[in-house]
This record gives structure tokens, C-alpha cells and sequence, in this order.
């Protein structure tokens, strides 16, 4: 029999501690598709605003075929679009940071400093993540309310804080653990 | 083979020549008298030392510094001294593993010419497909082992294929299987499963100097075994991170990655890894790029300690490239779930 999962035991903890009770329900209407395509032609607008305010220029030069926008800032290249997750849009920006490293001694330590680095209350809406062997800097916010000043303040955010810390993620863990012709281990 | 070898050393060289191991004992008295000598003198020692160095035979000191002459002298024979043996197209499975080629021998092997040296690199030169793409790989091993570049064998979503396609220089395809990658050093090794191969000696990148001449072999945009020649330009070039490269202006084009760099002496250097381009204002010629050999040597070993057909069995994570000695359910080197491991089941 498989062992319970951490949430499963973290549950009945809870449930053992507190009584059972069930999960408060947020309650959230869900939008017509008219009102979610107002919503998105909306949003839309706010962010060609946004990023004409971060002075990119014309913002359909910077689009793919997704309606992606990809710029680059410092070192770093970031992506803003529009997502689609569980029937709700979502605004996304991220930028790719570096590719997981190769070396057994060098991919823990990152691991657990990207963790660390998560918990940290500067990082505000911005997270590391890891997509395939990339690790990323990524911040997501529904389209609700979503205004100009707001598209620019995320973007300067999430670009900002990679250009800064990708020279020195690169520096520690982007090379080899391996020296030429010196010992090396394994696997 | 040298024409000018005095007769004993002829018929020693013959003799040893139709040994499996190539080595002979006798004593020093002898093989003075085989010479003609009754005495030793440092004059005989050093001519007949010389006669033997001439026919790739390695005569140990005890001929120099014997506490008698009837002590016995070891005579060894150099292996590139034996005639080269052409790659059998599916040979039988010798037993144990063959020594590594060492360092020098196509050079020593009687092909003087950089034409036929660089024509003994061809044919340990191969091509490697995968679904999306391919480049150039070269044998190491005359066993079958095979280095490339690692982009050469990744799939479309950035992991590492686990089976590729070779092409070998006589027009025979196999299937290879990856047996160990790493992603930042760009390279990947690869098993096919035969035997007696012509491979290329390794060298040592570590004492290569600017300046000093190189050649690329490989198959750019699919023309086969092209051979581009240039110099090291840097020796040792650090680029973003603390991986040293040798720089070359020799030409790499797409379709030459993990394709040979191989000195005048037919010593592997390291494989074509990538060029800079420039942005078209400023675009950039001659900066090429190569991972040297010296990172790789120590999983070649490795791999030829467990053998290859056990490294072709062992787990291998797509995502870093370790291989793994058991079959755990997580990789033990970057955490990812290997393949074949369920989300729910144990080990597979």
C-alpha cells in the first residue's frame, strides 16, 4: 500500500488538531466568455500601454505569433503573454536564468539556494521555478484590474531582479565542478 | 617498417611481432653476442639501444645497468610498431578490453604523411542522427565507444536521447546507446556494439600551445569526413562560465559538433563545440570554439572499468547525464524522475 503523501498526513494532522472541517471555499465567478474576451482585448491594451511606457518602442515588433512579447533587458531576454490556466487568464512574465548545471556537487547547493532564495519577502511576486533544465524567474497575476502602471511595474520587477542575479548564479554554478586533467568522479 | 635494421634486430622484431603480447627475455650476454659484442661497453649499449629504438622496441635498462650479463633483458615491443589492422565490419568479441591508442601512433605508425594520418582520423570520424538532428562523433575506443557533443544527441525538448544513430565510415549504420552526458561540458558518449575499431589516441590538450597547427574533421551540413585545418588561437578561452576551451580559427560549421580536433600527430585535442557568430553588423569569422579532450578522459576510463555492455544497461538520466550504478526511482545527481519510473511504483 502506498504511504500516505506530506498533505495527506499534513491533513489529518489538522483535521485530528482542529476538527473536521472543510476548506473555505473562495467564492469566484466565472466570466461568460464575452465578459472573458472583454477582459482580455482589455488587458491587451494595458500592457501595449505598459510596455510603451518602459519605452520598448512599438509593441508589435516585439511579438511572436503567440502574441508573446520578448525583449531583452541587461544579459537576460524576458517574455510577457497571456495564459490560459483552469479556464481563467493569467498575466505572465519570466525570464530564463541558466540551465541546471550538470555536476552532482553543484546542483544541490542550487537547488537549495533557489528555495531560500523563494522564501525571501524581496523577491515579492517573482519566483524561481525550473521548466525542463532551465531554471526561470517567473511572476503570474490575474488580468482582473490589470492596469498600465502595473504591466510596467512587473516587468521592470521580474527583469531587473534577473539581470541582477543571473551573473551571479552563472558565476557559481553555471560552469563545471571538474577540473582538466585533474581527478574526477563518475556516475 | 625500417629497412636499415641489423639482422638480429630483424629477427627479434619478427619474433616478437608473432607474439600475442610482444615481449622476449634473454639474457644480456646473448643478445650482446647476436650483435657481435663479447663485452659491454657504454658505446655497444647505447648502438644497440638505438637499433631497437629504430624498430619500435623498448629494450629495459637491465642491458645498461645489469649486475651481471646473465641477468635477463626484457624486450617490448611497441604496439604501433604491429602492421595497422583494418576495422573488421563486425568483428568477433575479442577477449578483455584492448589498450587505449596511444598517444602518437597514427604519426609512428609508418603514415608519414598528414595526408594519411588525417585520413586515419576519417575513418574513426562518424555521423550521429537523432530525430531532430546530427553531427559528427568520433570512435575512442576501439570497442565502440564513441564522443560527441551533447546538443548533438538531445532531443527536441532538451533531454538527452538515450538511442541514436551512427553512421560509421565504411557505410554502416548502428544504433548507438548514450551512456553518459554532461550538459555545460557539451559533451556525450555513446556504445555501439562493435568491436576492433580504428580509434583516434587521445592526446593531451593540456599541453597544447597557440600557434600550434590543428585539423577538424567532420561532416558539415551532411558532407561527410570534410577536414578544415586552422591553429589554436587560445589554448585555454573562458568564456560566460569557468569552462576552459580551446579557441581556433579552424572552420566549424553546423553539422561539424563533436566531430575530432586532432593535432599534426593525429592526437585528439578535444571535439568541435560551437562558433560565434557576432550580430550581423559586426558579425565575427574564425572564432571557434572546442571542449578539450582532458575533460572527458576520466569517464572514458570509467566506462571501460564497468565495460560497455554493462554501461548500456545501467539507468541514465536523460535530463544531466549521469549514469547510475542501481535503478533508484530519482536521479541521483540533478533529482529528476528517471525514465521508466512510474509516479506511483517503486523502483522500475
Amino acid at each position: 500500500m502506498r504511504p500516505p503523501a506530506a498533505h495527506d498526513r499534513l491533513a489529518a494532522t489538522l483535521a485530528r488538531e482542529h476538527g473536521a472541517c472543510q476548506p473555505r471555499q473562495y467564492p469566484r465567478r466565472v466570466l461568460t466568455p464575452e465578459e472573458r474576451l472583454a477582459l482580455r482585448e482589455q488587458s491587451i491594451r494595458a500592457i501595449n500601454e505598459g510596455m510603451a511606457c518602459l519605452g520598448m518602442g512599438d509593441p508589435a515588433a516585439l511579438q511572436d505569433e503567440n502574441g508573446f512579447f520578448h525583449f531583452p533587458c541587461g544579459s537576460i531576454q524576458c517574455t510577457l503573454g497571456l495564459i490560459a490556466v483552469e479556464e481563467r487568464d493569467l498575466l505572465l512574465v519570466y525570464a530564463p536564468i541558466m540551465d541546471l548545471p550538470s555536476d552532482r556537487d553543484l546542483i544541490l547547493p542550487l537547488y537549495r539556494l533557489l528555495l531560500e532564495l523563494n522564501n525571501r519577502f524581496e523577491l515579492s511576486i517573482a519566483k524561481f521555478g525550473l521548466h525542463g533544465d532551465t531554471v526561470f524567474l517567473s511572476a503570474m497575476r490575474p488580468l482582473e484590474g490589470l492596469d498600465p502602471a502595473e504591466v510596467e511595474d512587473i516587468v521592470c520587477w521580474v527583469s531587473r531582479l534577473a539581470d541582477e542575479v543571473d551573473e551571479r548564479l552563472l558565476s557559481e554554478f553555471g560552469g563545471t565542478s571538474r577540473q582538466r586533467g585533474g581527478p574526477q568522479r563518475s556516475g | 617498417m625500417d629497412a636499415d635494421l641489423k639482422p638480429p634486430v630483424a629477427r627479434i622484431l619478427q619474433e616478437l611481432l608473432g607474439r600475442p603480447k610482444g615481449t622476449k627475455k634473454m639474457s644480456a650476454r646473448r643478445l650482446l653476442r647476436s650483435f657481435g659484442y663479447e663485452r659491454r661497453s657504454q658505446e655497444n649499449v647505447r648502438e644497440i639501444c638505438e637499433q631497437f629504438r629504430r624498430a619500435h622496441i623498448h629494450v629495459d635498462l637491465a642491458l645498461a645497468h645489469p649486475p651481471s650479463l646473465d641477468e635477463p633483458v626484457t624486450l617490448i615491443l611497441d604496439e604501433s610498431a604491429r602492421p595497422a589492422a583494418t576495422p573488421a565490419p563486425s568483428g568477433p568479441v575479442v577477449e578483455g578490453p584492448p589498450p587505449l591508442p596511444r598517444r602518437g601512433k597514427l604519426a609512428r605508425r609508418g603514415r608519414a604523411s598528414i595526408a594519411d594520418i588525417i585520413a586515419a582520423v576519417q575513418e574513426a570520424t562518424v555521423q550521429v542522427f537523432t530525430e531532430v538532428g546530427g553531427g559528427s562523433g568520433v570512435i575512442v575506443d576501439p570497442d565502440g565507444l564513441i564522443l560527441t557533443s551533447r546538443h548533438v544527441v538531445d532531443s527536441e525538448t532538451g533531454l538527452s536521447e538515450r538511442e541514436v544513430r551512427v553512421d560509421l565510415w565504411d557505410g554502416s549504420h548502428e544504433t548507438a546507446t548514450v551512456v553518459r552526458s554532461h550538459r555545460v561540458l557539451d559533451y556525450a558518449l555513446l556504445v555501439i556494439p562493435r568491436r576492433k575499431l580504428l580509434a583516434v589516441p587521445i592526446g593531451d590538450s593540456l599541453r597544447l600551445r597557440e600557434a600550434e597547427t590543428v585539423y577538424v574533421v567532420g561532416s558539415p551540413g551532411g558532407l561527410t569526413n570534410s577536414v578544415s585545418r586552422g591553429i589554436v588561437s587560445a589554448a585555454r578561452r573562458r568564456c560566460t562560465t569557468n569552462v576552459e576551451y580551446i579557441q581556433t580559427d579552424a572552420a566549424i560549421n553546423p553539422g561539424n559538433s563533436g566531430g575530432p580536433v586532432v593535432t599534426e600527430q593525429g592526437d585528439l585535442i578535444g571535439i568541435s563545440t560551437w562558433t560565434y557568430v557576432g550580430d550581423q553588423p559586426r558579425a565575427a569569422h574564425g572564432l571557434n570554439f572546442v571542449i578539450p579532450v582532458d575533460y572527458v578522459v576520466d569517464d572514458i576510463q570509467f566506462l571501460r572499468r564497468i565495460g560497455l555492455t554493462e554501461a548500456c544497461r545501467r539507468p541514465y538520466c536523460r535530463h544531466c547525464g549521469w549514469l547510475h550504478a542501481a535503478a533508484p526511482r530519482y536521479c541521483e545527481c540533478c533529482g529528476a524522475l528517471l525514465a521508466g519510473a512510474g509516479p506511483e511504483g517503486s523502483a522500475p
